[in-house]
């Protein structure tokens, strides 16, 4: 037996979920993705649940602490939305660089998230940005980290099949800044070769508690101690280092792909331009600062 | 006449299928499904080179109303699909349906249905097992894995074109130069894909195909069919865009064939991965020149070595061989040169007609070349070009036609002064790693068949009606580039008649006449001349004609019938002599023309390259044309536009690349990358004319040329830009960033 | 709880209503349906072009709640309680939207495959944007493909269309 359901509510997906049993799932976001893998070979009892008509997998709105961040956002609403602008810069420009107009008019963070293909590009932005997931399931609900939900296998994730992305927590943080850029081989719409997300306190010019993430080495976000720890570098080496220490973390992560070379050249430019747009960022975020307290 | 007098040619006419198209109402094959026709879907061999060693079809006809042909019931004619007239000698090697697939999409069974849903679900349960044989993947290796591909086991389909004494020229040269170049194999990229529609009538069969050669459809089709050319009626359909891909026959006689044999419409459509994988490809290239050149920079001679990729199947990739031979001599004088052509198959998508038809690569190889070489010799690369290029009706000294009214010296010089060649010749840099330079090149193409191996003629009717309009019975094959209109727009010209009063019909072989197809780039020079000589002799007729029925002088003044004086109407005109003299207004003209000019063009192109990303911005871009005469301005902007858009994709981002299982790592537009809009330039064009002798109102061919000098005109800039001596396309980040690498450094 | 499904052994079916250029219409989609197949094949709305099935070429760019969609990769089912415009949609009383006249004016058309995405594209950024600068129509239509035009003559008409649509100072 096969089913297609559009549930109007989290309750109501899980009583539908409770009499799924063991079929094969698909949970759909905004299809995007979905439709081009599974369009033509859906198994016969497989169970579809169109996720696009449950209010709690919507909103956009800051809790103080965090920013609560509803799986079934498009690309354009996060983009737009100045919430994420002023406190998660990072993941709107990966949201503004997915795809085109089109795909993020439609194309969901939670989706893009729960796709797992290694060259996403917001993934890494809410890894950078320290945000966690609630992933939520027949068995009760849980907070993951982004690295924790990405794991370390390319094109899979840790999520079982039941398992369902309610939102994304992303925290609110004084005097952090943060960024996101990729290359593709298009100026725009053009799936990553490399991308890179940054977030970081800044002060006076200086970075400290610094998340780097790069993209496309193998899986969709892998965690840069090494840069983070460069990014903490006097001014006057802070570029250099950083740019090296992204080289010499794509060597580690990928040291036989044939493509290593360009990424190694490719991620200097990142490097160059995310630095830039932190500093500039940090530097306005210091401006509206002084302008508020005087 | 003075051209500001004219009254529609240069004038920018609103193409006749604007409205409709802006509505979304001008239908494509697939937008009007025909009453009780079959819907076919190709199975395609997943494999490169494979024998089909079982085919089992027992799952997929158990589908109520699924009709399947496989290899088995096809017949055995081999056939070449480029050939649109009987003799050409073009190898014939492909069957409509084979056993053994030769490349990944290669045709095994049509399987039918009632509907697109059921005929793919059908065709997906067709079970095929194969025996695998390796891949020809490489084209320098391929003539000695010939016979692993074709029984026939042809190694390589050679050609050569040969003039005046190389041995002399290179014996006393001061220099002698080489480069090799590769240009790419690439996908034309119409935006509708492959469709084809056959529907049997009585003892004539119907195929509508959106083509560019009717006639040489019906050829292919009587051909495997064993029919005769009669009873096949090709009627070109709506299209959607081709630039080559469309040109060749491709699924109509597999099409054709089914419908006779089911008895019953067959209409097949394909999705983008398979007109991708299954349709034609612009012929990958790898070019040796070497130029010899005395103390001056004067040329001597020059030779070629090429290597041609026809992928699959012959099909019409040695006419592109030596049609890029025929246009080697058409741009510079090289009073010897050596052209030896080798075209190989193997098994990956079959290349054919591309844009061009082999201009876009034979200008790329010489004209990167020629930057390399002026580079390394120390000569100003627009001087050495001023100094070599030809002059006004110069000969073609390998036998083409006369050049005709060349104009690509004032192109060249009137170009390099507007984009400011001089002043932005030294590349500069800007934030550590941008590199700006300037690049160009210059190009030729042809005007249709006059002194090739090919005829070249066309027949059209026109009549004036009785209301004062006009029908142009014309074999057109309109691609969106308006040459209906533009016709249309010449008809009026010499008659007067308001040109939103014209119809100019498309190619239907039971009702308009032979006509060699919309190829060659000799739709305006040859059919448009002949559309202006028929509207003459509509014209002459017209006067001769009343002035009988008037017993007076009737003369042609202005665009109007004039009588001592007075004007007349035309048709009312038209009317009384139909009525009274029992006489109408219709006149068939064969126009055959005596020359073939050369269309020239120069591009200039500054780019930004960014040695980290290996990303290259084209910030500036100049297109200066030869064009004799543009019948519409804006039609012919808007072809150099997109021949624009499409160099700029053969130089930096479109490739149809194979693993060395023959597997194409590319299969739709995620990753085979057009220019899209925040990526293209806004081109300066500058249009020289200079009144073409032959062409009508002076006019010459624009829709080819307009790509070719592209993708030269961007390398020379990358290569100035980083110092770089890129010769492989498409130059892709990662070949730029390990260039930009080895930059003084 | 309200459960809005239809289950019929061995194939799914979903009855959606939507609105589509403007009429209430209702339609039953399968899984495996996207906008494109009910658009096209039921209700005959053929502007709608599929040039690659991916959502890569914009060939099928329709309006969906004031946002421009491929309509290729939007499931069927996801359309139901929406709101859908097509070019066939523009038109009022037999005349032609501001942006389909900018289109012929500029000559923006060539073989026509591309037009009707094209022209739901920029409606869209119009929609939002009724002054956008050529860059921000470069971005708008960079998920349209046009392998005839270059984009020039296209670009032209968007800036036309706002231009005459007279929001915007130039």
């Amino acid at each position: 037996m096969t089913g297609l359901f559009a549930p109007r509510s989290i309750e109501e997906l899980l009583s539908l979920l409770a009499g799924s049993g063991e079929h094969e799932k698909h949970f759909i976001a905004g299809g995007t993705d979905w439709l081009i893998k599974n369009r033509g070979n859906i198994s016969e009892d497989a169970v579809l649940f169109d996720l696009s008509k449950i209010p709690e997998l919507r909103g956009i709105e800051n809790r103080g602490s965090y920013l609560r961040l509803g799986s079934m956002e498009t690309m354009t609403s996060i983009h737009t939305d100045p919430e994420i602008r002023l406190h998660a810069a990072a993941l709107c420009d990966a949201a503004s660089s997915m795809g085109s107009v089109q795909i993020r008019n439609r194309a969901t963070v939670g989706g893009n998230l729960a796709n797992a293909s290694p060259a996403a590009d917001t993934p890494g932005a809410l890894a950078a940005l320290n945000a966690s997931a609630v992933i939520f399931s027949p068995s009760g609900t849980k907070e993951l980290s982004i690295e924790e939900v990405l794991g370390t296998c390319p094109n899979k994730n840790t999520l079982s099949d039941s398992d369902i992305i309610m939102e994304f927590r992303i925290p609110v943080r004084k005097s952090h800044v943060s960024a996101f850029k990729k290359i593709g081989s298009r100026s725009e719409v053009s799936i990553a070769r490399i991308n890179l997300a940054v977030s970081a306190k800044y002060e006076d010019g200086a970075f400290c508690d610094a998340m780097v993430f790069v993209g496309t080495l193998g899986t969709a976000a892998k965690r840069s101690p090494e840069a983070e720890n460069a990014l903490l570098m006097p001014i006057s080496l802070r570029k250099e280092g950083f740019k090296k220490a992204l080289c010499e973390f794509a060597g580690r992560m990928i040291p036989s792909r044939s493509t290593l070379p360009y990424k190694q050249s490719a991620i200097q430019a990142l490097a160059e331009d995310v630095l830039e747009m932190l500093e500039a960022r940090g530097r306005s975020l210091e401006k509206s600062g002084e302008k508020s307290h005087g | 006449m003075d051209k500001r007098s004219y009254k529609y040619i240069g004038r920018n006419v609103t193409r006749f299928d604007a409205v409709d198209k802006v509505r979304g109402r001008f239908p494509y094959l697939a937008d009007e499904p025909f009453p009780n026709a079959l819907f076919g879907a190709v199975l395609f061999s997943p494999h490169a080179n494979a024998v089909v060693k079982k085919i089992d079809v027992s799952e997929a006809s158990r589908i109520e109303g699924v009709e399947i042909l496989t290899y088995l019931d096809a017949p055995n004619a081999r056939y070449n699909g480029s050939e649109w007239f009987p003799g050409q000698d073009d190898y014939p090697d492909e069957t409509v349906l084979t056993g053994h697939a030769r490349h990944v999409g290669d045709r095994i069974a049509l399987v039918m249905a009632d509907t697109e849903e059921k005929a793919r679900k059908a065709r997906d349960l067709v079970r095929v097992e194969y025996e695998i044989l390796p891949a020809v993947t490489l084209p320098e290796t391929a003539a000695d894995m010939a016979g692993m591909l074709h029984e026939d086991g042809v190694k390589s389909f050679d050609g050569s074109i040969c003039y005046g004494d190389l041995e002399k020229a290179f014996s006393s040269a001061a220099y002698i130069e080489s480069d090799t170049v590769t240009t790419p194999k690439i996908h034309h990229a119409a935006m509708e894909t492959h469709s084809v529609l056959a529907i049997p009538r009585g003892d004539v069969l119907e195929v509508r195909t959106p083509c560019q050669i009717t006639f040489g459809v019906q050829y292919s089709i009587a051909q495997v069919l064993d029919m005769p050319l009669s009873k096949i009626r090709v009627i070109k359909a709506n299209m959607g865009g081709t630039f080559g891909g469309k040109q060749e026959v491709v699924f109509e006689v597999l099409c054709a064939w089914a419908a006779n044999r089911l008895k019953r419409p067959v209409f097949i459509n394909t999705t983008r991965e398979e007109t991708i994988l299954s349709t034609r490809t612009r012929a990958a290239v790898k070019g040796k020149v070497e130029t010899a050149l005395d103390a001056d920079g004067t040329i001597l001679g020059r030779s070629f070595e090429l290597i041609v990729d026809a992928g699959a199947y012959l099909t019409g990739t040695k006419k592109v061989m030596m049609a890029m031979g025929k246009k080697a001599s058409r741009l510079y004088r090289i009073p010897a040169l050596s052209y030896k052509g080798s075209v190989v198959r193997t098994s990956t998508t079959p290349a054919g007609a591309c844009r061009g038809y082999g201009s876009p690569q034979i200008h790329t190889i010489t004209e990167i070349h020629t930057d390399l070489m002026c580079r390394r010799l120390g000569f100003d690369p627009v001087q050495f070009r001023l100094k070599n290029l030809l002059g006004e009706f110069e000969e073609d000294p390998s036998g083409g036609a006369n050049i005709g009214k060349a104009r690509v010296i004032e192109c060249l010089s009137r170009g390099a002064a507007a984009f400011g060649w001089e002043e932005n010749k030294a590349p500069k840099v800007s934030g550590g790693r941008f590199f700006t330079a300037t690049g160009f090149a210059c190009c030729t193409h042809g005007n249709g068949y006059y002194k090739t191996k090919y005829h070249d003629f066309s027949n059209m009717s026109l009549r004036l009606l009785e209301d004062g309009s006009a029908i142009l019975r014309a074999s057109i094959h309109e691609l969106g580039s308006g040459a209906t209109t533009a016709l249309a727009q010449i008809v009026g010209e010499v008659t007067g008649i308001d040109v939103s009063k014209i119809t100019v019909t498309e190619a239907d072989t039971q009702f308009t006449s032979y006509d060699s197809g919309c190829q060659a780039s000799r739709v305006i020079y040859v059919c448009g001349e002949c559309a202006r000589l028929v509207s003459e002799a509509a014209v002459k007729m017209l006067t001769q004609e009343a002035s009988k029925l008037l017993d007076r002088p009737v003369r042609f003044y202005e665009g109007g019938l004039v009588c001592e004086g007075k004007k007349l109407d035309l048709g009312a005109a038209v009317r009384e002599i139909m009525e009274k003299r029992r006489v109408s207004i219709e006149v068939n003209f064969e126009h055959r023309p005596e020359s073939n000019p050369a269309s020239f063009g120069v591009h200039f192109a500054e780019v930004t390259v960014d040695k980290l990303t290996g990303l290259v911005k084209v910030n500036r871009y100049l297109a200066i044309h030869d064009i004799g005469q543009a019948i519409n301005e804006s039609f012919v902007r808007g072809q150099i536009y997109g021949g624009i858009q499409m160099g700029i994709g053969m130089a930096l981002s479109e490739e149809l690349p194979f693993d060395s299982m023959g597997i194409p790592r590319v299969r739709n537009f995620d990753k085979y990358h057009l220019v899209n809009a925040p990526d293209m330039p806004d081109p300066e064009i500058i249009l020289i004319e200079d009144n073409e002798p032959g062409g009508p109102f002076g006019a010459k061919s624009i829709g080819e040329i307009s790509t070719v000098p592209v993708s030269a005109a961007i390398v020379n800039a990358v290569n100035r830009a980083l110092g770089s001596s890129l010769t492989d396309l498409p130059l892709t980040p990662a070949k730029v960033v390990e260039a930009a690498r080895n930059m003084g450094e | 709880m309200h459960i809005r499904l239809a289950m019929i052994v061995g194939v799914m079916f979903l009855k959606i209503e939507l609105k589509i250029n403007g009429k209430f219409r209702t339609a039953e989609v399968s899984a495996s349906e996207r906008l494109i197949d009910v658009l096209r094949q039921k209700f005959g709305l053929v502007s709608v072009k599929e040039g690659c099935g991916a959502g890569e070429c914009g060939a099928c760019t329709v309006i969906m709640d004031g946002e421009a969609v491929c309509s290729c990769v939007v499931p069927a089912f996801q359309a139901d309680g929406h709101d859908i415009l097509t070019v066939e949609g523009l038109e009022e009383n037999g005349e032609l939207d501001v942006i389909q006249q900018s289109f012929i004016d500029c000559d923006a058309v060539q073989c026509g495959f591309c037009t009707p995405g094209m022209i739901m594209s920029a409606k869209a950024l119009l929609m939002k944007n009724p002054c956008p600068s050529r860059e921000e129509i470069r971005t708008a239509l960079a998920g349209n493909i046009c392998r005839c035009t270059g984009y020039v003559q296209i670009i032209d008409a968007v800036e036309t269309t706002a231009a005459r649509i007279g929001v915007c100072r130039r």
